[in-house]
């Protein structure tokens, strides 16, 4: 019986349902698409990083410690043997990493100078540019944040200086014959790569790296001798922890934006409650008792709801698909303050972020609409048919 | 036909609370009311017909003395057993209709019936044909906003007598309507009261329709100063 009033009176009230629909799901998709955002950014770093930098894994030379510079000079050695063959069968590379200073334009800067396996295709950095360039002495790849602060472009020549394995300060003339855009700023601001057979010769260290970077899904290898092996989620776990200390900071603008919703859900739905005080007087005139009143609007607000979530998906889903697809492009470079994020934001809408935002709006709804159709069936019936609910 | 009590107030009183004191709206009422009965409460503004018709119908309740009700004692009963008797035996009839404004005139008049869980070929039944009583077959899908004053409050008739009620209750049923419509609705509402056995209450102090009433309990100020059987009334 109930149902089927329900339904009449939510039909039959095309304006009033129409209104409190569309304000629950625009509500929905306020929720799932600025959380989607924010999980969709604190995810792209991650994926960034993996994807221009770590892919499957890494094996150190044991010295090497990223954070720490003075490691650099001692933090190489002979490629191990099991490892070495992994990059003969192109599933990994390797890197040496050592302190320089650049001179552009009588300028010097200090850079951290990473010879790199040009034909390399494990992580989305374009390192082929460097072996285009036979006639060029020092070939050098840079990002555009670099170039941006170095004042650098493609061709401009600037003096590299560097501390040879044998203690010895030498320097050539390096060439800029790429500048990359990359969301990595680890990969771009202060770095200049160049080719790995190139740093080895320069540097006096035939065959060494500091560290390899392997290829998605390959097995570890255990004969490594001293060097040390670090998985994804050791490489990522800085970034993971940051995720995680973000988590309360999540939580708390899931919160608002949610708050903010009910705030509107229960505008429009109290409001459309509250003028049909006199609609529940007659209807108790009628002999609807009280509590059957109740259940009646709290249950035409859990129809609302369900048809928000309907309306949702037909009226916003495309949009959430197409930002989810393409992203929305960031009017700014981040990285320039040291921020790992997308040009591109791309929203994430987690099968668990969808489904707590539906239960949590829908009892919102089943809320604001229990409360004041309640509040009204305990006032006495004559007032109610006289239409004087009050807030 | 005209013997058996369907109301039954003594000594009725019914205060209300304003600021620190209270307004007495019914005092020392005494009224009985036999099945089949026409009558009306008829006085000014304030007269307290409006809180007699509400008390009576389980709406409101006495401060003090005995109501009962289609033999239901309505001091001891709670709202749930009072919204039951309006479902089961009552109809109500109100001045600005209170018809439900998303609804056609079949599905107000059907509402009733839905209360009362009939099935839904039975109600189709009821339903036509009360609509048919009060003449508003061409409107039958029809809402509310798009009918005249009188199309809307015949349909409250209809929706008050579809279920076949004991008792009928109707708060100044004319008010808003012209001297035809309220003609029309009283011929309807008399000629009802003669095919079946439904008793009628109206609260009104429109003149037009006194002639109508069998019986006139006149109010002032709370009492009941004179209770009238009318000689020659006029009918459907």
């Amino acid at each position: 019986m109930l149902f089927n009033i329900a339904i009449k009176n939510l039909f039959g009230a095309k304006l009033r349902t129409s209104l409190n629909v569309f304000v629950t799901s625009i509500s929905f998709f306020l929720v799932i698409f600025v959380s989607g955002m924010y999980d969709g950014m604190r995810e792209y770093a991650k994926n960034i990083t993996i994807e221009t930098e770590v892919a499957g894994g890494t094996y150190w030379h044991p010295e090497y410690d990223p954070m720490n510079p003075r490691t650099f000079e001692n933090s190489h050695s002979i490629i191990p043997n099991q490892i070495k063959k992994l990059i003969d069968q192109k599933y990994a590379f390797g890197v040496l990493i050592s302190q320089a200073s650049i001179y552009p334009n009588g300028r010097i800067m200090p850079v951290v100078m990473k010879g790199i396996t040009p034909d390399q295709t494990i992580v989305n950095m374009p390192t082929n540019v460097l072996d285009q360039h036979n006639d060029i002495t020092i070939p050098v790849l840079i990002g555009s944040g670099m170039a941006k602060n170095a004042n650098l472009k493609v061709g401009d020549s600037f003096t590299i200086r560097w501390l040879d394995a044998d203690r010895t300060y030498d320097a050539d003339e390096g060439t800029i014959v790429h500048i990359m855009e990359t969301e990595n700023f680890k990969l771009d601001l202060g770095h200049i790569w160049i080719p790995l057979s190139k740093a080895q010769s320069m540097l006096a260290m035939k065959n060494q790296a500091t560290y390899v970077t392997y290829a998605k899904d390959l097995e570890t290898i255990k004969d490594i001798e001293d060097w040390i092996h670090h998985d994804v989620d050791y490489m990522i776990r800085d970034m993971e922890a940051i995720i995680k200390a973000d988590e309360p900071g999540a939580q708390v603008m899931y919160s608002i934006l949610i708050a903010l919703a009910a705030m509107g859900i229960f505008n429009a739905q109290v409001l459309s409650i509250f003028r049909r005080g006199k609609e529940i007087g007659t209807l108790m005139a009628l002999g609807m008792t009280r509590s059957r009143v109740v259940w009646l609007f709290t249950f035409e607000g859990g129809l609302n709801a369900l048809l928000a979530g309907i309306i949702t998906l037909i009226l916003f889903g495309p949009v959430l698909f197409y930002f989810g697809e393409n992203g929305i492009p960031l009017p700014m470079d981040y990285s320039e303050m040291g921020m790992l994020v997308a040009k591109r934001l791309i929203p994430i809408y987690s099968f668990s972020l969808i489904i707590s935002t539906t239960i949590l709006i829908s009892i919102i709804v089943l809320v604001v609409s229990y409360i004041p159709s309640r509040k009204i069936t305990k006032m006495k019936p004559t007032d109610a048919l006289r239409g004087r609910a009050a807030v | 036909m005209e013997n058996k009590n369907v109301i039954n107030i003594k000594n009725l009183v019914k205060q209300f609370p304003v600021g620190g004191n209270y307004f007495t709206a019914l005092q020392n009422i005494d009224l009985k009311l036999s099945e089949g009965e026409f009558i009306g409460l008829v006085g000014p503004s304030g007269s307290g017909k409006t809180t007699l018709l509400n008390i009576i119908g389980g709406l409101d309740s006495a401060t003090e003395g005995s109501v009962i009700v289609l033999g239901n004692s309505m001091d001891n009963t709670s709202h749930n057993e009072r919204a039951i008797i309006r479902r089961k035996h009552m109809g109500f009839i109100f001045q600005s209709y209170n018809l439900l404004p998303v609804y056609t005139v079949y599905e107000n008049v059907e509402l009733p019936l839905i209360l009362n869980n009939m099935k839904s070929t039975e109600r189709e039944k009821k339903v036509t044909q009360a609509v048919e009583w009060v003449g508003l077959k061409d409107k039958i899908n029809s809402k509310p906003a798009d009918m005249s004053g009188g199309e809307c409050q015949r349909t409250a008739i209809a929706r008050a007598i579809v279920h076949e009620p004991a008792l009928l209750l109707a708060d100044e049923p004319t008010a808003n309507l012209d001297a035809k419509n309220s003609h029309n609705i009283m011929k309807i509402l008399s000629k009802l009261n003669s095919e079946i056995s439904t008793s009628f209450v109206f609260a009104t102090h429109d003149e037009k329709i006194m002639g109508y009433l069998r019986r006139i309990v006149h109010l002032e100020d709370g009492k009941i100063i004179n209770d009238e059987k009318t000689s020659n009334p006029k009918s459907a």
